[in-house]
């Protein structure tokens, strides 16, 4: 007979554990059926269920995994990034080459990331670094899904996708979820943490790098808290996406904390137009930058009401 | 055999040295100190990667070979012998040329994905390197190599066996245009050099109907007399209104730039109408206005238009009376005065039903508005061109919808006149076409068969009655004698995936098989391994067209001559058909003939004798054509483009000049004078009746059949832009852009729960294939699509895993001969079987842990 | 001592600078792309010309032509977005990389990557807003489209532009591209330009250097 191809199913095998699978398989699969039919949520939320994944990785082809509905709306919704790693845990697994082709040494070589104070140790992937690196659990609290909110084999526009009503509604100004040839919407992900440093906005001279100095010393080794120690507070960073204690820890010691996102090499030449939440005191007449603002973060990131 | 090489990649198979340069820059880049974000000093393109840019590389025009009713240039950039990438015309290589010549009258002729992917052909894993010879059960694959002289002598034992024993018509000729479309090395199903090898040995069953166009061209020819009844593709540059009826430029070309000349049609203010099941992309590039018909309806729904425009004497009176027969009874032959003429059919004088738009939109589900809307359009904008393709054709009394589609276009004056359209076939400007040996023996035959029906042949024989295989009338005692078939030759033809009902001809395989080793002879003869080569007995490797000296010319459209050089020299053990033939001939007794040019060291030595058939062939050109450049100048440019004074328009002279039209009236026939004069169709090789005027005849399975209580779909098979039909199914490049899959509306979808990439099942009482759905509001509901030449892979219970329609294909041709391709009622559910593309998809996956290779 | 000092200072230096968010080059001139949405038929031949100009195995797809559709029977529409690299005006890419081996050439402006150079550490991949890119697992590194620099140079369009069989695809200076006064077959008499398209990542964010005649249901805003 004809054969075409090695088409068998080791893929999916080396990531599993192959008997807890069997014992989900059918259970969840029917189990799935019958929740859809009823609440949607309560659907899409049992196919992100990591034993779901992961029988429907143990009975599925390539064909079908690239179409699973975890990989769309609204199921993406709730997958755990354990159950996004059943197939993907590459991502967090591989390494840049040490050598490039031509013979440069990565470790002759030195990344931004590796300039600054907040990271130590060679190059990793970027995957790696937003999700798994000491750092990245320090100050962040990334998950698969706060990038990845679907994505079409296709590659093709989201409106398009299928159920697509789903995958506009949960971005702020209607953005799509995903950009023409990108997995993600940069402007909703990226921009938050890699945007330009809007340092005219708050009076001081374009250069952040070289003004900083003069507000640094060893006693005081982080200049931004100069203002924003105590005159400016905001609670930008009270959101499910970063480590807000993470970050004011970080920052006392090291202003790297701050330049690493704020000021420092910057991907793109635009900056997020975070939310103005109001501080005691916070003056009446808002500057012309900050007018259109929203008050708060979006509610997708909003952490639970402390209790006082 | 393996189809499909998980690590195929042209840089690896190609250009391996450059690794190792790689590896000895590697000490010179490692050298620098290389700063974090500093760039090395000179920043420079392929700094590092020896790189060789195209003014570096040996350049040599050429075209692509395959017949997908385009032809384009190539140009080769070579290293030795090795084609390192391919380019096409930038305008440098015609006479006056330079780079970025592309002029209206003189374009360039810009290949299309297809061609540009021929150097993953070229040196694709799926190459036939060497003679093979099948050792395990036919359609097992099982293979090994032998020599040619083996080969050729077992062949040739077998065939004066066969001929022999079961006589002159036991080999069938299965020729089609797979290998070749060239001027010299002509694969082809009527007059090509198998069927002149085959005549000459004297036996020889031919296969009359082609399969892409039967239909059409039968209307073409009884209609115009002619199939030459296609403008030149700048032509449509002049319209003001395009109907594209079932037509899809943007995955067929279709001719060297019609695409284009499209596009500056709709620069100038023309408008575009799309009747067709599916919104394509040509609807879209040309901003049509999409009319949704359910597939096999069309001829009722241009019935409904003609009777609009008759019933508001819209139609072009004039030229009906100047130029056709029949199209009302004033325009009737004395001798069948009183017969009924088209418009007798059309007003229900005849028949008591007025084929009104309100009777079509029950038939073909178009509001009866919407055919009023496009009836009183096309008949009021001048010049208009309703080009009815060849897609709705392929059909149950596909040829009546051509024909009906050439009455409305006659009755509203739109032929011969520019920015009209009397299209059927299309072919347009004439080309000399032939530089092998064309005499008596250029199509002898000893039967000659509807082309989907030789399985139907073998599984009957001897209880078949002639009309059921359409045989051929002859004048000699072989009329009507059915042939034995024990062999067939596939040259450059992979007919076995690609006619209808492929579990049929699965069977007859089966059946010959049990009639003894020795009884029969499967050949297949091309470059790649195929589909239906897997069933062969011998594979015999041709060499591609970028290995043999020929001259490529655009049949369809498109007035130019692609010099064709022999790019490198043959892989492996390659030989052109010319050479296989020539030698076969030769171990048969009658070389010298075959190939009168040629010695017997033609096997070894073949290009001497071929450049002297190409010069031949020019000086052809040059009387014929009136060319003036020498054979060597051609040769030196690579491309000749002929500037025509005006566009050429069919039938120019006719209108204009009075010249007659080379039908038996010597008008355009509506009614047509050899169908009302024959008496017995069953004596004829249609079989069946055919009215002598174009009807809407009900199709034996459609939306508007009973059948669709168990089969509600109807499936329609176009065909695909990343394939001509099947060859570069094997591509990575191709497939790794456009999928196999089933299209279909999504509220139906909805219905069945299905989702796009949802893999589905596609059956009918025929067959059964698997495919993944693709889901869309571009498709009309109940209708679904899936694009003909997917490399069947059958699995024990006959299912086949690719996803090829011929599967549930009926092997029923029409009576004028036309392919039921797009007439299948079928059904579809969500599967749990596995589909099998058929190349290794996962190479392309995004998340390299599902890429087994690393 | 001096030298010490000199050394330290050279060292803080390098290293202040190397902290520094990057100063775009400026080129002399700037090329970008024009691609057709509607008129473009959709045929992938350019890249099909791509694949086979740059040696590339399935997988890494240099330039992609997207196919939209949208609407409801039988009031649909369709149309495509052809992308390869923007070569953006303030490229995102080229200051993530560690190993030096992106770069933009001051002459017109092209942004290539050096792939012989490259770690595979795919941050260039991460920053781009249009997924220009393409990461090849066999070799571990990225590779991206160079507008052919060796046909620019040659004086000739890159093989995409020269590929497409509607006339629908073309470069040249992106400023007179944009505001009308670079004579290409790309646009049509009456057709305008936009930068965006609906689902495009913000052009903001690099300042790609492409240009589309939009479908009306593709234009933004």
């Amino acid at each position: 007979m004809i054969r075409f191809g090695r088409l068998d199913r080791s893929w999916a095998g080396a990531a599993l554990a192959l008997l807890l699978a069997m014992a989900a398989g059918a259970g969840a699969t029917r189990a799935i059926a019958q929740t859809a039919a009823g609440d949607p949520a309560a659907g899409a939320k049992a196919i992100a269920e990591l034993g779901a994944v992961l029988a429907r990785a143990a009975n599925s082809d390539y064909e079908r995994a690239k179409w699973d509905p975890i990989h769309f709306k609204p199921a993406i919704d709730h997958a755990r990034d354990e159950a996004c790693l059943v197939c993907h845990k590459e991502v967090l697994e591989t390494k840049p080459r040490p050598v490039s082709p031509a013979g440069v040494k990565a470790e002759q070589t030195e990344a931004w990331y590796q300039t600054l104070d907040t990271y130590a140790g060679a190059q990793e992937n970027f995957h790696w670094r937003h999700i798994a690196s000491p750092y990245a659990k320090q100050v962040m609290n990334l998950s698969c899904n706060f990038c990845h909110q679907g994505n079409d084999p296709r590659e093709e526009a989201p409106q398009d996708l299928i159920g697509k009503a789903a995958t506009t509604t949960a971005w702020p100004r209607n953005a799509p979820v995903f950009t023409l040839r990108k997995m993600v919407n940069p402007s909703e992900t990226c921009l938050r943490c890699h945007g330009a440093f809007p340092a005219e906005s708050m009076g001081l001279p374009p250069k952040w790098e070289e003004t900083r100095e003069g507000l640094e010393s060893p006693d005081t080794p982080n200049g931004c808290l100069t203002c924003h120690a105590e005159q400016f507070r905001t609670v930008r960073h009270h959101v499910t996406y970063l480590n807000a204690k993470g970050i004011e820890d970080a920052a006392k010691d090291s202003s790297d904390a701050c330049y690493g996102c704020h000021g420092g090499r910057s991907w793109y030449r635009i900056s997020y137009p975070y939310p103005r939440h109001p501080w005691p005191d916070m003056p009446a007449d808002l500057p012309d930058w900050a007018k259109d603002r929203p008050k708060t973060s979006d509610a997708r990131f909003a952490l639970p009401i402390p209790a006082k | 055999m393996t189809f499909i090489k998980n690590d195929f990649s042209p840089r690896r198979a190609i250009n391996t040295n450059r690794r190792g340069l790689l590896k000895g820059m590697a000490a010179v880049a490692a050298g620098g100190s290389l700063a974090a974000t500093a760039p090395p000093r000179e920043a420079k393109a392929f700094a590092y990667e020896p790189y060789p840019t195209d003014d570096q590389l040996e350049t040599v025009v050429t075209s692509c070979a395959h017949n997908c009713g385009s032809r384009h240039a190539l140009i080769a950039h070579k290293k030795g012998d090795v084609i390192v990438r391919l380019s096409t015309d930038d305008g440098r290589y015609q006479e006056g040329g330079f780079f970025g010549k592309d002029t209206e009258e003189e374009p360039q002729v810009r290949a299309c994905l297809r061609g540009r992917s021929y150097r993953a052909r070229l040196y694709s894993p799926e190459r036939l390197l060497y003679p093979m010879k099948r050792v395990g059960r036919r359609g097992e694959s099982k293979f090994r190599r032998i020599s040619w002289d083996q080969a050729l002598t077992e062949i040739s034992q077998r065939m004066v066996y066969l001929k022999q024993k079961y006589g002159p018509m036991a080999l069938v000729d299965q020729s089609y245009a797979g290998a070749s479309y060239g001027v010299l090395h002509k694969s082809d199903q009527i007059e090509g050099l198998l069927g002149r090898f085959l005549g000459m040995f004297g036996c020889r069953t031919s296969s009359w109907s082609v399969p892409s166009y039967q239909g059409t061209t039968f209307s073409s020819r009884i209609t115009f007399g002619t199939i030459e009844d296609g403008n030149e593709d700048d032509a449509f540059a002049h319209s003001k209104l395009i109907i594209m009826w079932g037509w899809n430029p943007a995955y067929t070309f279709h001719g060297g730039n019609t695409f284009y000349y499209m596009r500056l049609a709709k620069q100038r203010g023309c408008k575009f109408v799309l009747v067709d099941p599916q919104y394509t992309d040509s609807a879209s590039t040309y901003d049509a206005w999409w009319i949704p018909i359910r597939p096999n309806t069309d001829a009722a729904m241009l019935a409904g238009m003609a009777h609009y425009i008759f019933a508001n004497n819209l139609q072009d009176q004039n030229f009906i009376n100047r130029f056709v027969q029949g199209m009302d009874p004033g325009t009737m032959p004395q001798w069948a005065f009183g017969q009924e003429s088209f418009r007798d059919y059309i007003m229900g004088v005849s028949d008591g039903q007025p084929k009104t738009p309100e009777w079509a939109a029950k038939i073909c589900g178009v509001k009866a508005e919407d055919i009023v809307k496009l009836a009183d359009m096309y008949a009021r904008t001048k010049p208009a061109a309703l080009k009815a393709s060849w897609s709705p054709g392929r059909n149950a009394y596909g040829e009546q919808y051509n024909r009906m589609a050439a009455a409305v276009q006659a009755m509203t004056g739109n032929i011969g006149v520019l920015g009209g359209c009397a299209e059927g076939v299309g072919k347009a400007w004439h080309a000399e076409a032939v530089a092998y040996p064309y005499d008596q023996f250029a199509n002898v035959w000893f039967a000659s068969i509807k082309s989907d029906r030789w399985a139907h042949c073998v599984l009957n024989y001897p209880n078949v009655r002639r009309e059921e295989i359409g045989l051929w009338p002859r004048q000699d005692q072989l009329d009507g004698v059915i042939p034995n078939i024990r062999g067939i030759f596939w040259q450059g033809s992979d007919w076995l995936n690609q006619l209808t009902n492929i579990n049929k001809e699965i069977a007859a395989i089966r059946h010959l098989d049990a009639q003894g080793e020795s009884e029969s002879l499967l050949v297949c003869m091309d470059s790649t391994i195929t589909p239906t080569g897997i069933w062969a007995d011998y594979l015999l490797p041709i060499a591609t067209h970028f290995e043999r000296h020929d001259v490529a010319l655009p049949w369809y459209k498109g007035h130019y001559y692609i010099h064709r050089p022999k790019v490198i020299e043959p892989l492996g053990e390659s030989k052109t058909d010319f050479q296989v033939f020539t030698e076969l001939a030769w171990r048969l007794g009658f070389g010298q003939q075959y190939n009168p040019r040629a010695s017997r060291d033609y096997f070894n030595n073949p290009d001497a004798v071929d450049e002297a058939y190409l010069e031949a062939w020019w000086r052809n050109v040059q009387s014929h054509q009136h060319v003036t450049m020498s054979w060597a100048d051609f040769k030196k440019r690579g491309i000749y483009k002929f500037k025509l004074d005006r566009p050429h328009v069919a039938f120019r002279d006719q209108v204009e000049r009075g010249v007659p039209f080379q039908t038996p009236s010597g008008r355009i026939e509506i009614f047509s004078t050899v169908l009302a004069q024959t008496r017995d169709f069953s004596r004829t090789q249609y079989g069946y009746p055919i009215p002598a005027i174009p009807k809407w005849i009900e199709p034996w399975e459609s939306l508007n059949s009973p059948k669709t209580a168990q089969f509600p779909f109807h499936m329609v098979t176009p065909h695909p832009r990343w394939r001509t039909h099947s060859i570069f199914n094997n591509i990575p490049w191709l497939r790794e852009t456009f999928s196999q899959e089933l299209t279909m509306n999504a509220s139906d979808a909805k219905k069945l729960d299905i989702k796009t990439g949802d893999v589905v099942e596609v059956w009918n009482d025929r067959g059964k294939c698997i495919v993944p759905a693709y889901v869309t509001e571009r498709c009309m509901p109940g209708v679904v699509a899936l694009h003909e030449g997917a490399w069947m892979d059958v699995d024990a219970n006959g299912v086949d895993r690719s996803g090829n329609p011929d599967f549930l294909t009926l092997d029923e041709p029409s009576p004028a001969g036309a392919f039921a391709y797009n007439t299948i009622l079928c059904n579809v559910r969500k599967t749990t079987l596995d589909h099998r593309p058929g190349w290794d998809e996962l190479a392309t996956a995004r998340s390299h842990v599902f890429r087994r290779d690393l | 001592m001096a030298n010490q000092i000199d050394k330290a200072r050279i060292k803080e230096a390098a290293a202040k600078k190397k902290r520094e968010t990057y100063t775009p080059v400026v080129p002399e001139v700037q090329l970008g792309f024009i691609h057709h949405n509607v008129d473009c038929i959709g045929c992938r031949a350019c890249e099909i010309a791509c694949k086979d100009k740059n040696g590339l195995p399935p997988g890494p797809r240099f330039r992609r032509v997207q196919y939209i559709e949208g609407g409801t029977f039988p009031e649909v529409y369709a149309y495509k977005v052809n992308m390869s690299c923007n070569h953006c005006a303030e490229p995102a890419c080229l200051p993530a990389c560690p190993t030096g081996a992106i770069w933009k050439r001051p002459k017109d402006g092209i942004v290539d990557i050096d792939s012989t150079l490259c770690i595979g550490c795919r941050r260039c991949e991460a920053t781009c807003p249009f997924g220009a890119p393409q990461f090849i697992p066999e070799q571990n590194v990225v590779a991206k489209c160079n507008m052919c620099v060796d046909e620019i140079d040659a004086g000739r369009k890159p093989y995409c532009v020269m590929a497409c069989m509607m006339r629908v695809l073309d470069i040249g200076p992106i400023d007179k591209i944009a505001d009308g006064t670079y004579q290409t077959k790309a646009r049509g008499p009456n057709d305008q330009v936009v930068r965006q398209v609906r689902d495009m990542a913000d052009p903001e964010l690099t300042k790609p250097s492409i240009v589309f005649v939009a479908h009306s249901k593709g234009a933004v805003k």
